[in-house]
């Protein structure tokens, strides 16, 4: 029976093997960490173990990580690791309702036909060759994801690659796994392009701005190379493409059906969004929710709300502008499976911070690798580099924050570990198949339109030269570059400040 | 009130006797001998209102002929006033005119309403026991009821302990080859106003579905239809493209590879259950991976309900 059967069913032996990995792993770095005495008492080790169950689920059980999070929470409340109240503090809403904001004016934007206009002016450029198509693939793929998010720029990113190989009928993996590694490069250039950029930021307490101008160069730096790095590899490919667009041309036949889609409502939309974004700090020095005069407890706690505001703004008056598809772009639009996942995440993260795991952890590398932040910077990049290769970026950044949280209280040069951290996040992305949800999302498209798979090998191939080329790049850069100015010192300064200020919830 | 007939009886015979069966029956007409074995059953079983039943059987006669294969009708009612089915026979050397045709042997079944497999069943069994062609021959020309009565006892009427996908299926009908091309599959769809075409291969394995839906996709990409709003797009620009390349485009490069389907010897209810899964108005029977028929979700529904 051709649909009843399920061809990705796994056997019960393969089910258990990786159980017993998991348990294995699981306990194994609760005894290490206990040993190390990063985790000495016993509260602690419950929350190293959860955590670490939670992020082996997402790499043995995938479409279980939601499950393993959820029961995750309800260890760590049961065994009195934190509160209910800690629970909930610690799920970080204010990164979630950005998220939601964000989703919705996505949503709204396809619907208006933003992207549908994105892919026709494409296809519609003359004298389009393979080259040129790669060039405005790696930009164009970088750019929506820095401005949108990752996912959405990989959806329509490869709607573009599926139109134009099918007409050309090209394979389209090569030109599938260009969009994708300039995807991950992109996200990592604002604050909107990849969860793991808003989580930083907010935590940092960096502005939109700030974070702009310290990330947009690095990441454009690494899409050049990451460019050149594909050019070179599927050059065969892009020259094939080539000869293929020339035939067509000759015969008077474009790449796909051409008509005009009404694009001026969408764009306005977009950059408004891209623009209030950026001037969010102003806003909140405007409203005096921050700044000079403003009490330093408030000021606290209204750091960066404009920013995370911003897109509910922005939604709820998209939703009043369409009222009757304003519950089809909350229902449908908003993943609210990744952003459930997500909060628990978040919140068993939290569960080490508030048990004083990542202190202690943060300490025990400040011993280890002496010479200070510059030292210290290409342990976290290469170590989040080749941890989210494996595992969902966003487990590695939630586990990370804490611990360069408590670094930077006591030296603020650490702060450049933030960056390390979100570079490595976003690149290492790159290296494998299951680096990051841009790429799940690829793999998923790809299958359905082609019935077949990249292979794990054909990907690893060039997503290790690009991943590892691209986070040398962030390194030498990182250290290259000046430092930050004093404002931007200053929200830098906060950001550690603020997470110690968080009030003990912990049932201890 | 009728005798109650255990629901675990298998066998078509526990549901007549040789009262029920009607021997060189004189009527020639359609109706007419169905109002016979009505009144007849009617009368060895204490049946209330037979005119109401003939009715009801002479009119889902109407709506479609119950004639099969081998001369033999079966014309039917299901009714809400009887606990167990009830089957009359009647036979005819000269033939009794069902829609222009003759038949020489006829089973009239009623059942309640809340047991539909069990016609369904019935004509399964008799299909088998009929399989021989003079077989309805060698019957009209019996004597005696209980000649009749024997030869049924002896052949055998046990009915299936389910109805399966084979009992409910029709002919393929039209398939495409895979190597047709694109034009083929819109001249077939239009022409014969179907929604789906089955693809076989040179074995007459199914291989995919070309659908009309399918075909808008390929007119309509996919990017086209995030669009809540198409009316920018005034003058079909989106099928000049396929209008343009429909000969050259080979049905492999449209076809679906996805379908429901079940085979030949699955239970009807696996039929049911690939209609609700898949949300799809057409399911494909296989022996092995060979197409042997074809059920819609129309007919499957009208032989549940009211066939």
């Amino acid at each position: 029976m051709s649909t009843s059967s399920n061809p990705n069913s796994v056997s019960v032996k393969g089910h258990l093997i990786k159980a017993a990995a998991l348990v294995a792993v699981t306990g194994a770095f609760g005894w290490l960490a206990h040993l190390s005495g990063i985790a000495r008492e016993a509260n602690q080790v419950v929350a190293v173990c959860t955590f670490i169950a939670v992020i082996c689920t997402t790499l043995f059980f995938w479409a279980c990580r939601l499950s393993a999070a959820f029961l995750g929470i309800a260890l760590l409340i049961a065994t009195r690791v934190f509160t209910l109240k800690g629970m909930l503090a610690a799920t970080e809403l204010d990164i979630i309702l950005f998220l939601i904001g964000m989703m919705t004016i996505v949503g709204v934007l396809k619907d208006l036909g933003m992207f549908t206009w994105l892919i026709q002016t494409v296809i519609s450029v003359r004298r389009m060759n393979g080259w040129l198509f790669t060039l405005i693939l790696c930009g164009l793929s970088a750019v929506m994801a820095s401005v949108v998010d990752e996912v959405t720029s990989i959806v329509v990113m490869l709607a573009l690659v599926f139109q134009v190989c099918d007409t050309l009928k090209l394979k389209p993996t090569p030109f599938v796994l260009i969009s994708v590694m300039a995807t991950n490069i992109g996200s990592s250039a604002t604050m909107l392009g990849n969860p793991v950029g808003v989580f930083i930021g907010t935590k940092a307490g960096f502005t939109f701005g700030y974070f702009f101008q310290r990330a947009t160069p690095v990441a454009l730096a690494c899409l050049l190379v990451a460019s050149a790095a594909c050019m070179l590899w599927f050059r065969r490919d892009i020259r094939l493409m080539s000869e293929r667009i020339v035939e067509r041309r000759t015969a008077k036949e474009g790449l796909g059906p051409l008509f005009r889609i009404p694009h001026r409502r969408g764009l306005v939309i977009l950059l408004g969004t891209v623009i209030l974004l950026a001037c969010h700090h102003q806003f909140e020095l405007l409203l005096g929710l921050v700044g000079p005069g403003v009490l330093p407890e408030i000021a606290e706690q209204n750091k960066n709300a404009f920013l995370i505001v911003t897109p509910l703004i922005i939604a709820g008056l998209l939703m009043l502008y369409r009222p009757k598809r304003a519950r089809h772009y909350i229902e449908h639009e908003v993943e609210w499976w990744t952003l459930l996942f997500f909060m628990m995440l978040f919140a068993v993260a939290g569960g080490l911070e508030q048990q004083g795991v990542t202190g202690e952890l943060a300490n025990t590398l400040k011993d280890l690798v002496t010479g200070g932040p510059k030292a210290m910077v290409p342990f976290v990049l290469f170590v989040s580099a080749i941890g989210s290769a494996f595992v969902d970026n966003i487990v590695f950044v939630a586990a990370f924050t804490p611990v360069i949280q408590a670094l930077q209280n006591n030296d603020p040069g650490f702060s450049l570990l933030w960056w390390a951290l979100l570079f490595g996040a976003c690149f290492g992305g790159n290296i494998t198949a299951i680096g990051s949800t841009a790429n799940i999302v690829a793999l998923g498209m790809y299958e359905k339109r082609y019935h077949t798979h990249i292979g794990f090998l054909e990907w690893l191939k060039i997503g290790a030269v690009v991943g590892i080329a691209t986070s040398l790049v962030a390194w030498g850069l990182m250290v290259a570059l000046p430092a930050p100015g004093a404002s931007d010192a200053h929200a830098a300064a906060h950001a550690p400040h603020a997470a110690l200020s968080r009030p003990d919830v912990s049932a201890r | 009130m009728p005798e109650s007939v255990p629901i675990s009886k298998t066998d078509l015979i526990a549901f007549f006797g040789v009262p029920d069966i009607l021997c060189h029956a004189p009527q020639r007409h359609r109706d007419d001998i169905i109002r016979t074995l009505v009144y007849r059953l009617a009368g060895n079983h204490g049946i209330a209102d037979p005119q109401a039943i003939t009715e009801a059987v002479i009119a889902r006669e109407q709506s479609g002929s119950t004639v099969m294969p081998h001369q033999v009708a079966v014309p039917h009612a299901r009714l809400t006033g009887i606990e167990r089915p009830y089957v009359a026979i009647a036979t005819s050397r000269e033939g009794f005119r069902f829609d222009d045709r003759d038949v020489h042997l006829i089973l009239l079944v009623l059942v309640p309403t809340d047991r539909p497999a069990l016609y369904l069943k019935a004509l399964r069994t008799l299909a088998s026991i009929l399989r021989e062609d003079d077989a309805t021959l060698r019957l009209a020309a019996m004597k005696t009821a209980e000649e009749i009565m024997r030869f049924f006892q002896t052949g055998g009427l046990k009915l299936p302990s389910y109805i399966c996908a084979a009992d409910i299926m029709t002919p393929p009908g039209i398939t495409l080859r895979d190597n047709a091309s694109l034009k083929n599959a819109i001249d077939l769809l239009s022409e014969n106003d179907l929604d789906e075409i089955p693809v076989v291969d040179k074995d007459g394995d199914l291989v995919g579905v070309v659908s009309a839906s399918a075909l808008l996709n390929v007119c309509l990409p996919d990017y086209l239809l995030w669009m809540d709003d198409l009316s920018p797009i005034q003058n079909f620009e989106p099928f000049a493209e396929v209008l343009r390349k429909e000969h050259n485009t080979w049905l492999s490069e449209v076809m679906s590879e996805r379908f429901a389907s079940v085979q030949i010897a699955s239970p009807a209810i696996q039929v049911a259950a690939e209609f609700a899964r898949q949300n799809v108005s057409q399911c494909y029977v296989l022996n092995e991976r060979h197409l042997a028929g074809v059920i819609t979700l129309r007919t499957f529904l009208h032989k549940i309900f009211r066939a």
